[in-house]
């Protein structure tokens, strides 16, 4: 089934004095998707997602929403609404008046923003909050209600700035949960922003790996984790072995890292570091040419003790070839 | 909870001792003694008789002082709201801009402050005065064609007053829009609010506490600072505060001049009370 393009970035470039923070993004995004842009702090997603939402505007490049250029067109005349990073809820506003913000303003009736803001509370599970002010609740729930004050203005766009970032992991997987759910009831396209990869594979229906103002690889959770096209990231998503021979570079997840006399165990590496972290086990090799290599493990394995030599090895499939850019 | 005992916990109201006797002797006691000194009769030639009487306020009522009292309250009026349409976009321009600029225009406040307000007054007496600074300069550029005779009018006055008072009004704008958080301005932009609207629904909602202590910290002096009225208004604008001090001094009636402290006072208080009533300003306290 083919989908429509609902958003598409052409050569989004963006300078802020001296530093170049976007050099030419080109992303298409269909409608109905959830996109994450995932990448660590700098690579510019926060920058791209202020250029879609028109409070920052790009140095050259368009922004087309639903086949029409909106790149100079001012924050409040798009159909593209917010969620902020730390909510940015009015406090001086109970949650209801914030979640009828936007509706007031378009001049909607009185009675139907309230019962739009009634069916709001409803869907972020905060019936009877209404009349509370937004200092009164707690993190999770101010989340809510900056989501309900998004989505109630039923944007073709919704922008989501690391809204979890600020929640502990408990809350936080509950949370991607529900957001996931919500989104595919109300079938609104999200372009997410994180840094987590986990969260970004948990998500996501596709994924976009920026890096130092480059979209470094856009696709399918599966597919940017097994099929990463640059060492970065290899590395970023899931944390995989860079292995460099000659003018090549292979990444190898460490799951795949073959020690228990495989016939593809052919190289000699000693066992530098054995730790278990997270119900893991991990292993540091040190190969012949002085590379590290890590293995992990779900169950122990005895044979390998820390200062010892071993055999491992990997599939040819595991090993992927990847554009080497130093990461 | 469980270390109470501890010997090195002192009883709070030891360490707000200090704070509470300071407060009872400079502010309570002498506002005290002030109401009091308004119920007793002047002595005949020096001090007061410890006789009770309400003949001071039944005084404040003849329509000689009334006038004062409205004359005051409007002169108030008139440099509080001027100092607010001045102050506040000076304020707010002043938390938006870059740190240096920040500190340049702060120092531009706080230079004044380190000359006495009575010179800086007598520098207005040499701007207004008849071909004065400001005939001078009006004149050669021809804009007007003789001296205009401010000095000793009512603008001048309220000149004296507004540029007295403004930086009072700075400060407390300054101080609410520095802690502003823009992101909510962007927020409202974000959910359809042009740049105008965010402006009046978010960024004056969040700055309102500032304006409103500026009010406060502008009204409760400009009703009592008489020497500007005095010095550049001659003897044409008579405020509450010349008065009282003519009892005090000329007249020599301690009792009438409590009195009429007591009357501004109270009616001080009861107008700021009703302005705060009508801006809810209460409600926006300790938000921001």
């Amino acid at each position: 089934m083919k989908k429509n393009t609902i958003l598409q970035l052409k050569g989004i470039r963006k300078r802020f004095g001296e530093t170049t923070v976007l050099s030419g993004i080109d992303l298409s995004i269909e409608e109905g998707e959830f996109i994450t842009l995932l990448g660590s702090s700098g690579c510019g997603k926060t920058t791209t997602l202020r250029i879609i939402a028109g409070l920052e505007t790009p140095d050259s490049g368009q922004v087309i929403l639903d086949g029409a250029d909106i790149t100079a067109l001012e924050p409040n005349k798009r159909p593209v609404n917010t969620v902020f990073q730390n909510y940015a809820l009015f406090p001086y506003m109970t949650v209801a008046d914030n979640i009828g913000y936007g509706l007031k303003i378009r001049k909607v009736p009185k009675p139907d923003i309230a019962a739009k803001v009634e069916e709001m509370l409803q869907l972020v599970q905060l019936e009877g909050y209404g009349s509370r002010m937004p200092g009164q609740l707690s993190g999770g729930q101010r989340q809510r209600v900056a989501i309900a004050r998004a989505v109630v203005n039923e944007p073709k766009v919704l922008l989501l700035d690391e809204p979890l970032g600020a929640l502990d992991l408990k809350l936080r997987r509950q949370m991607q949960l529900e957001l996931k759910r919500l989104q595919k009831k109300l079938g609104t396209t999200f372009i997410y922003i994180t840094h987590d990869q986990e969260e970004a594979i948990n998500m996501s229906d596709r994924i976009a790996v920026m890096h130092q103002g480059v979209l470094e690889q856009a696709g399918a959770p599966n597919e940017v984790y097994y099929h990463p096209k640059t060492s970065y990231v290899a590395n970023f998503v899931g944390s995989a072995n860079i292995l460099r021979e000659g003018n090549a570079a292979y990444a190898i997840r460490t799951e795949n890292v073959l020690m228990n006399g495989e016939p593809e165990c052919t190289r000699e590496a000693a066992v530098l570091e054995k730790s278990f972290a997270g119900g893991q086990l991990r292993i540091l090799f040190q190969l012949r040419d002085g590379q590290r290599i890590t293995a992990s493990r779900y169950g122990l394995d005895a044979d390998i003790r820390e200062g010892g030599a071993c055999r491992i090895g990997w599939r040819p499939e595991h090993a992927v070839e990847v554009l080497d850019d130093g990461q | 909870m469980g270390n109470k005992s501890s010997p090195k916990t002192r009883p709070p109201w030891l360490l707000l001792a200090p704070m509470y006797a300071f407060t009872i002797l400079f502010v309570a006691l002498p506002i005290l003694y002030m109401f009091l000194l308004s119920f007793l009769t002047r002595a005949e030639v020096w001090g007061v008789e410890f006789q009770f009487t309400l003949a001071n306020y039944k005084r404040i009522l003849e329509p000689l002082y009334l006038d004062t009292f409205l004359e005051s309250f409007r002169l108030a009026l008139i440099s509080t709201a001027l100092v607010a349409l001045i102050g506040y976009p000076y304020g707010y321009f002043m938390a938006k801009m870059s740190p240096a600029w920040k500190k340049r225009m702060l120092l531009l406040i706080m230079i004044p402050f380190w000359t006495s307000a009575l010179i800086r007054l007598y520098g207005w007496i040499i701007v207004f005065r008849s071909n004065g600074v400001l005939d001078s300069l009006l004149m050669g550029l021809h804009i007007t064609g003789e001296p205009l005779k401010l000095l000793y009018t009512y603008p001048a006055v309220v000149v004296g007053m507004v540029y007295a008072l403004l930086p009072f009004m700075i400060l407390a704008v300054y101080s609410s829009a520095e802690k502003m958080d823009w992101s909510l301005v962007e927020a409202a932009r974000d959910l359809g609010a042009s740049s105008r609207l965010a402006f009046w629904t978010v960024t004056f909602k969040m700055t309102l506490p500032g304006l409103l202590s500026g009010v406060v910290l502008t009204f409760i002096p400009s009703m009592g600072l008489f020497f500007i009225a005095d010095l550049l208004g001659g003897n044409k604008i008579v405020l509450v505060g010349s008065v009282i001090q003519e009892q005090l001094t000329k007249g020599r009636n301690q009792p009438f001049a409590a009195a009429l402290s007591a009357v501004l006072m109270v009616l001080t208080v009861l107008m700021i009370r009703l302005y705060r009533r009508i801006t809810g300003a209460s409600k926006l306290e300790g938000l921001v």
